[in-house]
């Protein structure tokens, strides 16, 4: 089940044009630039810069208007990558269970042991086994959070899209979740592309950081400082008035 | 004599029709709501015309189609040797055509009211598009379809006006409930269109209320207005 294929993703001149108000609007606009397989990158941008647009092309639930996605990866070969999201609400069934929310992701496998196994092991990994037969409405924001990325992880893409995932989260919350993400990133290898407004968890997540305005990425920050890494380390700050300068622009 | 007959009759006709309303209403919006053409309006006006049209004139209009000398009777006759006309299959034909607009607007409205935003989550996980309609589009809905399911069955089976242009009055073939008290009133049989009046509402009383208190129990969430 758990396949060792992590995906790239190669953009190359990517646009998504919206008609708003009968007037075109390039919510994406040109984008080049490369996702490395086995990375972490970070998109940070203003509200309306396009980062949900982005991700939704890249997830498939939205068709681009020009340009192309072409994947990348140890076998993908670029057919059939299998791309989970994570959004900004946790979007669970509310008529499921947890676990049962977990399972869907899992509808294709037919051993149910196998099924069980690894909605199990996903429950322990993230904290949540006491929570195992509550229902979303039952359960805190955080621990609804936890359960959307169990979820995506039971479903075991080649890439993890993230939409501000912790963007509604208490300050502590988000804190012990940011830690856990980077964890499993170092356990898990996948790819993943993590969308964010604060810049502080830009710099503490990402290898890269990538920041838009208007549809674009005006500029690429690569960070390199190994994990776990301490929010007040002097070279992240650098990083991040770098990032802050580039936004203020 | 009192005959049940004509009640028999009447539940077996209106379950029918709502069999084919629920899949024909509930497909057409479903086809509706993820499609885009030039004259999409004119469709819809047409899907609710139905319930606009006196019921007769609907019943005259099938009666063009279905009739002996109509295109589509003709063909049943030649080619299956199949008469619809003044047989319990037209009286279902009419049943589905008047309450096929109650199906298809409920369900319409049920499906606009869906957040979205569940069905994106499913696909992200890797479901198909058949599988987002029954495991997430559909408990989504399931409130508004309930109420068109309530709504067109106790349209189906109160239906008198196409009825009788198409499947006419024949006492222990085609005559149902609303027929029934026609024409027991206009003898002055009184006591047997009353009788046949009380059962026809306590029907649909106890199947609206019936549907009211199982959705409650069903889903907390449609407690706070019921189905209807
Ligand atoms: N379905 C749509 N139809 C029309 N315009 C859209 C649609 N989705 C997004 N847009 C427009 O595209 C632009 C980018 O939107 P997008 O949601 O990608 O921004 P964002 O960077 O994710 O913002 P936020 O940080 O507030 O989430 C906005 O101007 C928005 O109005
Ligand atoms: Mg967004």
């Amino acid at each position: 089940m758990n396949r060792p294929i992590m995906a790239g993703v190669k953009l190359t001149q990517l646009s998504k044009q919206y008609q708003v108000a009968g007037q075109p609007l390039e919510a994406v606009d040109n984008v080049t630039t490369t996702i490395e397989p086995g990375s972490f990158t970070v998109i940070v941008g203003r509200s309306g810069c396009g980062k949900t647009t982005l991700l939704r092309l890249l997830s498939g639930l939205e068709q681009k208007s020009a340009g192309s996605i072409e994947w990348l990866g140890d076998g993908s070969g670029g057919a059939d990558v299998k791309v989970g999201v994570v959004f900004q609400e946790p979007r669970l069934m509310p008529w499921l269970t947890v676990y049962e929310n977990m399972a869907f992701a899992l509808d294709k496998q037919p051993d149910r042991t196998l099924v069980d196994r690894q909605v199990t092991g996903t429950l322990e990994q993230l904290g949540l086994t006491g929570f195992r037969d509550a229902y979303p409405s039952q359960l805190s924001g955080g621990m609804a959070q936890r359960v959307s990325l169990g979820r995506t992880l039971c479903y075991d893409p080649d890439l993890i899209l993230m939409d501000e995932p912790f963007g509604a989260l208490d300050y502590f919350t988000r804190k012990k979740l940011q830690r856990e993400l980077v964890d499993l990133f170092l356990s898990q290898h996948k790819t993943i592309v993590f969308v964010t407004h604060d810049v502080t968890e830009a710099v503490f997540l990402g290898q890269k950081v990538l920041v838009m305005e208007a549809g674009q990425i005006v500029r690429e920050v690569p960070i390199d400082n190994p994990y776990p890494r301490q929010a007040t380390d002097p070279s992240l700050l650098a990083r991040q008035q770098e990032i802050l300068a580039a936004l203020e622009n | 004599m009192f005959e049940w007959q004509p009640v028999w009759l009447s539940i077996k006709v209106a379950l029918a029709s709502l069999g084919f309303v629920v899949l024909l209403g509930v497909s057409a919006a479903y086809v509706m709501r993820r499609s885009e053409f030039t004259g999409k309006a004119a469709v819809e006006a047409v899907f609710s015309l139905p319930l606009v049209l006196p019921p007769v004139v609907t019943g005259f209009l099938l009666l063009l189609l279905i009739g002996k000398q109509g295109p589509l009777g003709r063909f049943l006759a030649d080619s299956f040797d199949l008469q619809l006309i003044f047989t319990p299959y037209a009286a279902v034909i009419a049943g589905t055509v008047v309450a096929f607009p109650l199906m298809y607007q409920s369900t319409k409205a049920a499906f606009q009211s869906i957040d979205t935003k569940l069905e994106d989550a499913a696909r992200t996980l890797g479901a198909s598009e058949w599988r987002v309609f029954w495991t997430v589009t559909l408990p989504l809905a399931w409130h508004g379809l309930l109420s068109g399911i309530v709504l067109s069955f106790s349209r189906a089976l109160g239906e008198f006006g196409a009825t009788i242009m198409v499947a006419g009055n024949i006492p222990g073939k085609t005559q149902t409930i609303p027929l029934a008290i026609y024409f027991a009133a206009e003898s002055n049989d009184m006591t047997h269109a009353g009788l046949y009046v009380l059962i026809i509402s306590l029907l649909t009383f106890s199947l609206i209320f019936g549907v009211n208190l199982w959705a409650r129990r069903k889903q907390p969430q449609a407690t706070e207005r019921g189905v209807l």
